[in-house]
């Protein structure tokens, strides 16, 4: 009798507890991310194309002389797992490796930064987004 | 019942991050050519950020890199909790240096040492040789046998730059009251062993001891007017050479005319 009720209950509950989940969207991780939403003068751009647990793409920032300006855009090589990615790029002078890592939530993105290298001959560009004393941290959101 | 109760409500709850797997890094400093261990090196652990795997799993369970520590009196170092992967492991003590030059040449004073933690091992050791710092040692002597003090003993390494020769000064030591000096933590090496000097752009450089009239001029061991007179000495991880005593040669006549007047400066290029 007692087994019949544990039964009994096992089977009422398991559904609700399924149910009562939300359900899970899958992360998405391709498309357009800005750090402005408007498109303002001075912003980053990331494409980004997953395959598999591959990411690649390219990032553009603005020109260190004219920030108005996006710079040619540099490639990204990036791996997911879940709601987390991480790439790497190099500088565009070839000096610096950054990396990023963070993770996706809904149309937000949020990212870790971190440089390794050396400043180079022209001492690198040092607070942008390839410099040293770049930002720590970058938040894009979806556009695309 | 219970049980069954509690399972059922946890079942409810959305289930937790599952905790990640990690692995104890223990590692050891040793001494190149020595059975000596190397004790108080600072050793870093810091995350191979080529390997993106690794970065996704530090990030995923919060990891923060580098993380830091000292070997202990037996050279033994240690780095729990690491989640598996790809990592650099970075040593650095004074006097110790790099087997291998970096990129350029040049002698590194800290050895980094790429390190894969396996989720299926634990409790592997590395061993991270190092060289020990060589020590040249010897005395000054001035024209009538005594000892120099306070004047500064280089030790220069040669290099060439576009197609010359030059000398560049690597470690520098004052002599005591009694002449004597003492140049330590010396990479493994060949150097030039020279008293520093100084003087006019066109005339002799000399070499101010402060303490006597008699002026000598710029001496490299054992008592050469410069390097490619001058004995080389080579020294290997560990070594203590010494009686590398240099004797420094007077000015003459002619020098102290050439310094009383100098030459002009040659007219500067049209």
């Amino acid at each position: 009798m007692k087994k019949m009720i544990i039964v009994t209950m096992v089977l009422l509950i398991l559904p609700i507890a399924f149910l009562s989940q939300e359900p899970v969207k899958p992360i998405q991780f391709d498309g357009q991310w800005e750090t402005a939403r408007d498109g303002t003068p001075g912003r980053i751009v990331l494409e980004l194309k997953k395959d598999g647990n591959n990411l690649s793409g390219t990032l553009a920032a603005p020109k260190a002389a004219q920030p108005d300006q996006l710079g040619n855009p540099v490639k990204i090589v990036g791996k997911v797992d879940g709601d987390i990615l991480a790439f790497n790029l190099t500088s565009p002078d070839g000096n610096r490796t950054i990396t990023f890592v963070g993770r996706v939530t809904g149309d937000d993105m949020n990212l870790n930064r971190d440089v390794e290298g050396s400043a180079g001959n022209g001492g690198g560009p040092g607070a942008g987004i390839y410099g040293f004393n770049g930002p720590a941290t970058l938040a894009v959101h979806r556009v695309k | 019942m219970r049980t069954v109760l509690l399972a059922l409500t946890m079942l409810m709850v959305q289930a937790p991050q599952t905790p990640p797997v990690t692995r104890v890094l223990r590692g050891v400093v040793t001494s190149i050519g020595t059975p000596d261990p190397v004790p108080d090196a600072e050793v870093s652990i810091a995350i191979d950020k080529s390997d993106l795997d690794t970065v996704i799993a530090a990030y995923k369970y919060n990891q923060k890199f580098p993380v830091r520590t000292t070997s202990d009196g037996s050279g033994h170092f240690s780095f729990a909790g690491i989640v598996p992967g790809k990592f650099i492991v970075t040593v650095q003590h004074d006097g110790f240096f790099a087997k291998t030059p970096d990129t350029k040449g040049n002698i590194r004073d800290s050895v980094s040492v790429p390190v894969t933690i396996a989720i299926d091992q634990d409790g592997s050791e590395i061993s991270v040789p190092m060289l020990s710092g060589a020590v040249v040692a010897g005395r000054v002597y001035g024209v009538d046998g005594q000892a120099v003090p306070r004047v500064t003993v280089q030790a220069y390494t040669q290099y060439t730059e576009a197609g010359v020769q030059k000398l560049k000064p690597i470690a520098s030591r004052d002599t005591n009251d009694e002449g004597a000096y003492r140049l330590f933590w010396l990479p493994p090496g060949e150097y030039f062993i020279g008293v520093s000097a100084d003087g006019p752009p066109q005339g002799p450089a000399i070499i101010e001891t402060g303490i006597s009239s008699q002026i000598y001029l710029k001496t490299f061991y054992p008592n050469a007017s410069d390097e490619s007179t001058s004995s080389r000495i080579t020294v290997k991880s560990g070594d203590d050479v010494t009686s590398i005593d240099i004797n420094l040669r007077p000015a003459s006549a002619d020098d102290l005319r050439r310094l009383a007047s100098p030459p002009p400066p040659p007219p500067p290029a049209r």
